[in-house]
């Protein structure tokens, strides 16, 4: 069994060579990615680019054409089948029996799984996905989106498994509904899943950089089946030759001609300050350009676009915000 | 133990799914209907001064059993397995590792039970109105091949193989169910091949018959319809109980085959 230099645990998921093709399409093609155990896994690239796919062939929903899984460390079919009872898993889309209502659905589910969990475990998660009360009694087919997708968050959390997976779990979900949604991954991420001090390891596919950037602590890039990236969220937006920066400074009026007098290109201006672009590791520059004209930096982050840029520099992608 | 648990626990859901399908209950009155009709129509015959009585019903419940069993068994079996692939709940119900074995298995357990129940039911009303009848040399069945003078316990045997028949057309639609991923594949081929050995088989035994003058049925007595017809006693030279490992050998051939297929195939996650 293989652990993980950073807590010495088995890593909770490893792939070498992972590829499927159907036909002609290769849907994953030759990915090896490890993914330690513990935090939010953000699964991050555009429709089509072998997201599904890939968590599909972890949770054996599909049989990779090559390459090998390892679930934490086992890789054989008894090991396997053995830590994909500790997984609990959203794939494409809620799949429930239409006739069964949602408490239903979820007692059958926690049969079939033996979670053991009893009618208490099923009060509580339907509380949790907010489908207590009327809405536990509706039967699966006459559900909105959302519900159907609050439902399926509940299944995948029947025997709090170790593992979740989750793939575009806010999808149908309205605004208070994807927030709420996205408090309660990185609440279950901070949980002992199993009650030995083994933490929770959730793997979010989504095509949305703020999601990613607001849940996940590591994130992978995939674009047409290849993992193009695979690190910390905080790193990736560094990595990329051209970010941006906020700045706050002493005079926000000289710094601005200042900057653009010296080339700097900004791309916003606010009461709170400006916005600049700048290439990876050279924000030091405005720094020291402001301060050579006695103007002093009182605030200097990275914005959210930074992990734009550098998901659009890893993917090759020439324009932004189009996922 | 190990084994028997999780096919208990399967089989006491899928239980808890298809006895909370309206479908399900359709069908279960529709029999019901069917056994009343037959009794009705068998107090009929005796009101109407035909002089068969009530031992009639023995006879046309068996002859029902034989000609409607493996049609029920069909809507059964593509009832218990057919949907699960359209709604895309196999996905979920192996989500957590449950092998395909234990999937097939379990569904079809609770179709053999279900269908065990019809066929113990049929059994115990015809021995009961059998013997209301008052005849004591009265048959319980009425064999359509074979001659009437059979004891109880023969009737019991007959049932039994008739049930396996059942189970063999059942294991053939939970095939083609898997081949066809869908229960409406599964139902209309599994039917047309039904249809199809009814009337097909017996017009090419009576040209055959004609023209070469040989029974074609000993030469496809180990067909799964053969063996099925065997069961009932068709073969005056073969004694019903030889066909019992044939039919068995049928079951398990379909059931692997449907493993084998439900393990190598992508699961996808159905229609919506």
């Amino acid at each position: 069994m293989n652990t993980s230099p950073e807590n010495g645990r088995a890593p909770a998921v490893t792939v070498s060579g992972l590829s499927k093709h159907f036909g002609r399409v290769r849907a994953v093609d030759d990915v090896t990615l490890t993914i330690p155990s513990g935090g939010v896994y953000g699964l991050l690239g555009p429709n089509g680019s072998g997201k599904t796919t890939l968590l599909s062939m972890l949770t054996g929903f599909l049989h990779p054409t090559a390459g090998t899984i390892r679930l934490r460390g086992e890789a054989g079919p008894a090991g396997q089948r053995a830590a994909r009872s500790r997984i609990g898993a959203l794939i494409e889309r809620p799949t429930f029996w239409p006739y069964l209502s949602c408490r239903d659905n979820l007692r059958c589910l926690q049969g079939i799984y033996a979670s053991g969990g009893g009618d208490g475990e099923i009060e509580e998660l339907l509380a949790t996905v907010n489908l207590d009360g009327d809405a536990a009694y509706r039967k699966f087919r006459a559900c909105s989106t959302g519900m159907k997708q609050r439902l399926a968050i509940a299944a995948a959390l029947l025997g709090n498994p170790s593992l979740l997976i989750l793939d575009e779990p806010t999808n149908g979900l309205d605004p208070a509904g994807i927030v709420e949604m996205r408090e309660l991954i990185r609440d279950l991420a901070g949980e002992d899943a199993t009650g030995d001090g083994e933490p929770r390891t959730i793997i979010l596919a989504s095509h949305l950089l703020n999601e990613v950037e607001q849940v996940c602590d590591r994130v992978g890039v995939m674009a047409r089946g290849k993992l193009l990236y695979s690190g910390a969220v905080s790193e990736m937006g560094t990595t990329a030759s051209v970010g941006r920066v906020h700045i706050r400074t002493t005079d926000d009026d000289r710094a601005d001609s200042l900057l653009s007098e010296a080339g700097w290109e900004l791309i916003d201006r606010s009461e709170e300050g400006l916005d600049v672009a700048v290439a990876a590791g050279r924000e030091w520059k405005i720094s020291r350009d402001l301060a050579n004209a006695g103007i002093y930096v009182a605030e200097l982050r990275p914005l959210v676009g930074s992990l734009e840029a550098g998901f659009m520099e890893v993917t090759g992608e020439s324009e932004g915000g189009s996922l | 133990m190990s084994i028997v648990s999780p096919i208990l626990a399967a089989l006491r859901w899928e239980w808890f799914r298809i006895s909370r399908r309206p479908g399900f209950h359709v069908i279960m009155s529709m029999i019901a209907g069917v056994v009343l009709l037959i009794l009705l129509g068998a107090a009929l015959i005796r009101n109407d001064g035909f002089g068969v009585g009530p031992s009639a019903f023995p006879f046309l419940i068996f002859v029902a059993l034989t000609l409607v069993g493996p049609f029920l068994a069909l809507f059964l079996s593509a009832f218990a397995f057919g949907g699960e692939y359209g709604w895309g709940t196999l996905r979920a119900m192996q989500a957590r590792g449950m092998p395909g074995w234990q999937v097939i298995l379990s569904k079809m357990l609770l179709v053999g039970l279900v269908l065990a129940v019809v066929w113990i039911v049929s059994w115990c009303l015809s021995t009961v109105v059998g013997l209301l009848a008052g005849d004591p040399d009265a048959p319980p069945t009425i064999l359509p091949f074979a001659d009437a003078d059979v004891s109880w316990a023969d009737t019991a045997l007959l049932y039994l193989g008739n049930l396996l028949a059942a189970i063999a057309y059942m294991s053939l639609t939970v095939l083609l169910c898997m081949l066809g991923r869908s229960a409406t594949f599964g139902l209309a081929v599994a039917s047309a091949i039904l249809i199809a050995e009814s009337t097909v088989y017996p017009v090419a035994v009576f040209i055959i018959e004609a023209v070469y003058d040989f029974n074609l049925w000993d030469y496809l007595r180990w067909t799964l319809r053969g063996a099925t017809s065997g069961l009932a006693g068709r073969y005056d030279d073969t004694n019903p109980w030889y066909f019992v490992p044939v039919v068995v050998a049928y079951i398990a051939l379909f059931c692997s085959l449907s493993l084998a297929v439900l393990s190598r195939r992508d699961l996808d996650g159905g229609n919506g």
